[in-house]
């Protein structure tokens, strides 16, 4: 019971500090969230890009001519 | 190399968290910034809008140095890495524009209809832009690839050449609501120095990014070279 009333109290302050100094935290966290989702989007095309390559490198040296070593 | 870019990566990734999180340091901490009337808070646009054109700009002298290499080893790569550079430069460009639009609307023409106001560096940015989208328009003419890279990189090194004239002296020559033009070097009197200690990591971060951009875009467009190539091999 007492844990519940301490997380309430912890939302209370994080409302605290939130609605302070004109509320410019506010516009922090709508920044970060943007970042965050952009960071996930880099990430995951980095990793389709790695992916591509490695198949086009495998294409590539299927296609290149058998070496004659006669 | 791909260990390297991974730790680059990372690195411009935690720096611009920092930038962001510096951007909006308030109250007693040491970046807090002074309130200017009319600015008030939109002077944080500061940390955001100026790295447009700086991201802009370092793009644009990176799709000119390849150009130059293009020119020079006749390299399909080479073209590949200017073309991507200068699509890079143009999307800053545009966000340079629209961000500053927006600042301007809130603040220096605030309660009125204003969005465009042909602010001599706003239309030389402009102007600088198009420039830029005219190098593709330009690309798009062209269908022999290697036609293409060579009077698309003479084009580029042209456009090149506008930049410091469009983006530099011709806007402090006249009257502007941009600082410089009364022959201070960029920042405003008003500029409270502390600004500096978020703007240039702000530069510097922007920069990162573009550059993740332009090397995710160089690696896609390479792997499509290929994949085309092994295409045309499969066909004769």
């Amino acid at each position: 019971m007492s844990m519940i009333l301490l997380l309430i109290q912890a939302a209370r302050n994080i409302e605290t500090v939130m609605l302070d100094n004109d509320k410019l935290l506010v516009v922090l966290a709508v920044v970060l969230i943007i970042w965050i989702g952009i960071m996930i989007f880099i990430y995951s095309t980095d990793r389709k890009i790695d992916r591509l390559e490695s198949l086009v490198k495998a294409l590539r040296s299927e296609e290149e001519p058998p070496i004659d070593r006669s | 190399m791909r260990h390297k870019y991974k730790t680059v990566r990372l690195v411009i990734i935690i720096w611009m968290t920092l930038v962001l999180l510096g951007a909006f340091s308030f109250g007693g901490t040491w970046l807090n910034i002074p309130k200017v009337a009319m600015l008030e808070h939109t002077a944080r646009n500061l940390y955001f809008h100026v790295p447009m054109w700086f991201t802009m700009m370092a793009l644009t002298a990176l799709s000119a140095v390849h150009a130059i290499q293009c020119l020079r080893t006749n390299s399909p790569v080479s073209d590949i890495r200017s073309r991507t550079a200068a699509l890079i430069a143009v999307t800053f460009g545009i966000l340079g524009l629209a961000t500053g639009s927006v600042w301007a609307h809130y603040t220096w023409y605030e309660g009125t209809n204003i969005w465009w106001n042909f602010d001599p560096k706003q239309s030389m940015a402009a102007v600088q832009v198009l420039i830029y989208c005219a190098y593709f328009a330009l690309r798009s003419a062209l269908d022999d690839p290697r036609k293409r890279a060579r009077i698309a990189a003479v084009y580029n090194l042209f456009a090149f050449a506008t930049v410091p004239f469009l983006l530099y002296v011709l806007p402090r020559q006249l009257e502007s609501l941009h600082p410089g033009a009364e022959g201070n070097p960029a920042f405003s009197d008003i500029t409270d120095p502390i600004m500096r200690a978020v703007f240039y990591p702000a530069v510097l971060g922007f920069i990162g990014v573009g550059w993740l951009l332009y090397t995710q875009r160089v690696r896609l467009a390479c792997a499509l070279m290929t994949l085309r190539s092994i295409e045309e091999d499969n066909h004769f």
